[in-house]
């Protein structure tokens, strides 16, 4: 049996790969497990330059979820080269490099500084952060935005690019195809939902941001019916995730259409979710006697 | 390797108003914390509401027995649960993360300031200042006589404490750093350790830097994954160059230099 897939030439041992944000550089968790064990690793979103990022609090916790508003903080590119990048070349797992900015300029820049970088597997282009002022979820929320600077990073990188979209949008298909057209090699989605809660003794937003963006198990539903619509329209795989907690959600991800999932919250409740999930998916695979996992994903609407 | 695990609820007590202290066993954490240091903890086996471990900070350790105890207050949905388990159950818990107070190298006389349930870090380390024959002594702030905590235990230490009380309904009437400000202009002092709200903390800080008292404070933020990775518990700080840049609780902390928060850009302000 062989838990084994490709997304975009990225050649992964099982199809759980860790969310952009929800992992750090891998170091923490690598305290306890080996990363191995992972799809992928899918680091912090990473800027030109340093981020300090915005003020606390930056947590909410609301029902079956979490509302983060991190603000993207982060070392900065040179940093994360120099610092973070030389301590995952042993790692075992591909590492996918998620890229932000505010400004086209910025992302191309990124995208050509990581492009000869070997430990560097693929990039995933981040146009869907909720909790950033500028940019982002600008290009997110825009197909023509989103399609054109999908464009202009795919001239300057021979890397794999995965494209991760914002569930803030009218129409997710037409995003995908988008940046389908544009040359994403792969989709990831979704992004968190912009959410807010508010503290009623203060009479103010509970987030030192005001808003931020949901995830957890709260949006699964609506995550799920994403991948489902998204992966029928395109060509390209797709990478589902939003709410995954257990390999049972994860499957739903995979039958819905997602050839690969991505954990984030559920790290925060479980550090051991991800090796837990795989094991999951091996177990369920093994009791219906399936060899690898390609009639499985999007087996959901196959079926219908 | 292994810092999840469970642990058996041993004993678990009403100490005043919506105040709780639960005693774990668990060998393998009462061996191994340092004053300062906290656990994550699980809230409940299943289910996602609440979702997110809560963070609670060691209040004692009994080594013989494998014991440790947190002391909390209900505050929301997490501790009014965990307020109803009972002695016997299992809870998970992941720990002891978090960087602990520093011990001052040589011998000089301690002040610790508690407001509320910021006494639970001051206990476990007032006992381990004791051990090592520090000359130290706490001063208690509450709301009101119900909800000081932990006077017992400081008769039983035989450490030097003054309560306040913002209501006078016991000791001192008024804020923990009127009293600590009347202390610090009576007497030398050349270190000071707190833990409460933030307002206090502001002003501790505040007091004793202004007198060049070096000192540390144990410092709280809503944590989602309580080891580094999330960015999500991230306290203004000074940075080295005097900037401000943002650190993390969970792991930089909970406890900080006073040099080190930077009080003007706190979440309370």
């Amino acid at each position: 049996m062989d838990l084994g897939i490709e997304i975009a030439g990225i050649k992964m041992k099982n199809p759980v790969m860790s969310a952009s944000g929800c992992f750090g550089y891998g170091e923490e968790y690598s305290a306890f497990y080996n990363l191995e064990e992972m799809g992928a690793l899918v680091v912090k979103g990473t800027t030109l330059e340093p981020r300090e990022g915005n003020l606390p609090p930056r947590i909410a916790e609301t029902p079956a979820g979490i509302l983060n508003a991190v603000g993207l903080q982060n070392p900065g590119i040179d940093y994360v080269i120099k610092k973070e990048l030389p301590a995952l070349k042993g790692a075992g797992t591909p590492v996918i490099i998620n890229i932000a900015g505010n400004l086209e300029e910025e992302y191309l820049e990124l995208a050509k500084i990581l492009d000869p970088l070997e430990e560097v597997q693929g990039l995933e282009v981040n146009i869907s952060c909720p909790n950033v002022k500028q940019g982002g979820m600008a290009f997110g929320t825009d197909e023509k935005a989103a399609g054109s600077l999908v464009k202009a990073i795919r001239s300057v990188t021979s890397k794999p690019l995965i494209v991760k979209l914002s569930p803030n949008v009218t129409d997710i298909r037409g995003m995908a195809l988008a940046v389908e057209k544009e040359g994403a090699d792969a989709i990831s989605l979704v992004n968190t939902f912009l959410g807010m809660a508010i503290d009623i003794h203060r009479k103010k937003p509970v987030l030192g941001n005001l808003v931020g963006g949901l995830s957890g198990p709260a949006i699964k539903p609506l995550s799920l019916r994403m991948v489902w619509q998204v992966s029928q329209e395109v060509k390209v795989p797709v990478i589902g995730m939003g709410g995954i907690m257990t390999a049972e959600d994860a499957l739903e991800f995979i039958m819905a259409g997602a050839r690969a999932v991505a954990v984030g919250t559920a790290n925060f409740v479980n550090p051991y979710s991800i090796p837990e999930i795989v094991k999951g998916i091996r177990k369920f695979m093994e009791e219906h006697d399936y060899e690898d996992l390609s009639p499985l994903v999007g087996a959901a609407w196959k079926g219908v | 390797m292994a810092m999840l695990r469970k642990a058996q609820i041993i004993k678990h007590d009403r100490e005043g108003p919506g105040i709780y202290r639960m005693d774990f066993f668990s060998p393998e954490v009462s061996s191994r914390v340092i004053p300062g240091q906290f656990i994550h903890l699980k809230i409940r086996e299943e289910g996602y509401h609440p979702l997110l471990r809560r963070p609670f900070s060691i209040y004692d350790v009994d080594n013989e027995r494998g014991l440790f105890s947190i002391l909390y207050r209900v505050v929301g949905l997490g501790t009014r649960i965990m307020a109803k388990r009972q002695p016997g159950e299992l809870m998970e818990i992941m720990g002891p993360l978090g960087a602990p107070f520093t011990l001052p190298e040589e011998k000089g006389k301690i002040i610790l300031v508690a407001g509320g349930m910021g006494f639970a870090p001051l206990h476990f380390l007032i006992k381990k200042l004791l051990k090592r024959n520090m000359e130290a002594e706490i001063i208690l702030g509450a709301r009101k006589a119900e909800e000081l905590m932990g006077e017992n235990d400081l008769v039983q230490l035989g450490v030097n404490f003054i309560l306040a009380t913002e209501d006078g309904s016991r000791g001192f009437q008024g804020q923990a750093t009127d009293l600590l400000d009347k202390k610090l202009r009576e007497g030398n002092y050349d270190y000071l350790y707190s833990c409460g709200p933030y307002p206090m903390l502001k002003k501790v800080a505040s007091l004793a830097l202004s007198r060049g008292i070096k000192g540390e404070v144990s410092l709280e933020e809503i944590m989602a994954c309580g080891v580094g990775a999330c960015l999500g518990c991230a306290y203004p700080a000074k940075g080295d160059k005097g900037d401000l840049t943002y650190k993390k609780v969970c792991q930089h902390g909970p406890t900080f230099s006073l040099e080190e928060v930077s009080f003007h850009n706190g979440p309370g302000d």
